[in-house]
């Protein structure tokens, strides 16, 4: 069995926000990376998190306690970082700041979990 | 009466009247669903071939599937099963679900099959032979030369209807769009367009599958057209693509009056083309939630 990492708690705004990262990221990947088993296995683990960040939303019992695996929680931090970058080459406006704020705390969020 | 049935039954399954081509050499004439508008074969060299993509379309798409179904899915269809391949697959990944595969012939699956894997008999075009609300999971792809033009709406209605509120339906489909194309590819992808339009298969309508889920009433619908390389120039999936493309193309021969000879310079010019321009086939990947009661 594989291990979990502490659940990351989330109100139902923060569960919307990551549901949004999730697939934000995969739309990239789809379109500007090279299909490659590093890339692959991002997405799949990527997918799964979305499912299982789904189920927990649909329960509607807020705040919502999402259980992932040490590589999910691995993963998800990278994706993180990368989301950033990413954001971070988008033109300035205050959706942007509020984005890259937030995925900040995101990223210290799992790195305290 | 409805069955389910199993490979070894498949024999007594009434078979679709079949049509084979003769304008090509007896080693390379294909046989086609007559009373179907499937455009490609349905033969033995086109189910070595649909396993061949199946695995093709896994290195591409990272997974069988796109939409973020839960770990948790119990009933799973797939519709235009042909091979089982797919739903043999997806057996593996998800131990405790029940699947279903339909398609309107069953002569393609293999001998044995997982224990949960299921196939029927049925044509989407005529509907779905279920009850409403069966499914955590309807999934069906590349189809596109199957449906004609005017068949699509109805076709996702039904996808739907089988479908439990909150279940996720799922549709990947790749129509003429391939980024970076030159000339050679364009002219081949006109051909193809036209070919297909002959038997009322309107390739473009691939471009609108998230409206037909929106349409539809689903909700979280994500679509997305997702650049598949083409060429060993992005690795094994490219090559792994581009073989595959090419096969779809030389099935397609005995469907044109086009002499032989001319659309083999034109595909393998457009193949050349592919490395040398590094280009990328455009999938058309949709999948949204049925709604909630």
């Amino acid at each position: 069995m594989m291990s979990t990492a502490p659940p990351l708690i989330l109100t139902r705004e923060q569960a919307s926000r990551l549901q949004v990262y999730l697939q934000t990221y995969r739309r990239y990947a789809f379109a500007a990376l090279l299909p490659g088993t590093d890339r692959n296995t991002t997405l799949r683990i990527l997918q799964t998190m979305q499912g299982k960040l789904i189920d927990v939303i649909d329960q509607k019992i807020a705040p919502f306690h999402l259980v992932l695996t040490v590589e999910e929680m691995t993963t998800l931090r990278t994706i993180t970082t990368e989301l950033l970058t990413l954001y971070a080459k988008e033109p300035v406006s205050d959706q942007r700041d509020a984005i890259l704020v937030d995925l900040a705390a995101l990223k210290a969020s799992i790195k305290g979990s | 009466m409805f069955l389910f049935r199993r490979r070894k039954a498949a024999k007594h399954v009434p078979e679709w009247k079949r049509q084979e081509s003769t304008t090509l050499p007896e080693a390379e004439r294909r046989t086609y669903l007559d009373n179907a508008p499937y455009l490609l074969p349905k033969d033995a060299q086109e189910d070595e071939r649909l396993r061949f993509q199946h695995y093709a379309l896994h290195h591409a798409f990272s997974n069988h599937y796109l939409a973020p179904i839960s770990p948790d899915t119990r009933t799973i269809l797939d519709v235009g099963s042909g091979t089982g391949i797919w739903a043999i697959d997806m057996a593996q990944q998800f131990p405790h679900a029940h699947i279903i595969g339909v398609d309107i012939t069953l002569t393609s699956l293999p001998h044995t099959l997982p224990n949960t894997c299921l196939f029927a008999q049925a044509d989407i075009l005529q509907g779905l032979p279920f009850p409403a609300c069966q499914f955590d999971f309807t999934h069906q792809r590349l189809l596109v030369g199957a449906i004609p033009a005017s068949h699509w709406p109805h076709v996702v209605r039904e996808l739907i209807r089988v479908t439990r509120p909150q279940g996720w339906i799922e549709l990947l489909e790749v129509g003429t769009t391939v980024q970076n194309a030159g000339a050679a590819t364009e002219r081949l992808l006109s051909w193809v367009r036209e070919t297909s339009q002959a038997r009322g298969i309107d390739m473009a309508m691939v471009t609108q599958l998230g409206d037909f889920l929106k349409h539809a009433g689903c909700q979280a619908v994500e679509a997305q057209d997702i650049p598949v390389p083409l060429g060993s120039w992005a690795g094994r999936s490219g090559e792994m693509l581009k073989l595959d493309a090419i096969r779809v193309f030389q099935a397609m021969r005995p469907r044109t009056t086009m002499p032989v000879e001319q659309l083999d310079a034109m595909l393998a010019a457009a193949a050349a083309e592919w490395e040398q321009n590094r280009a990328s086939f455009v999938f058309h990947a949709a999948y949204g939630r049925r709604a909630g009661l």
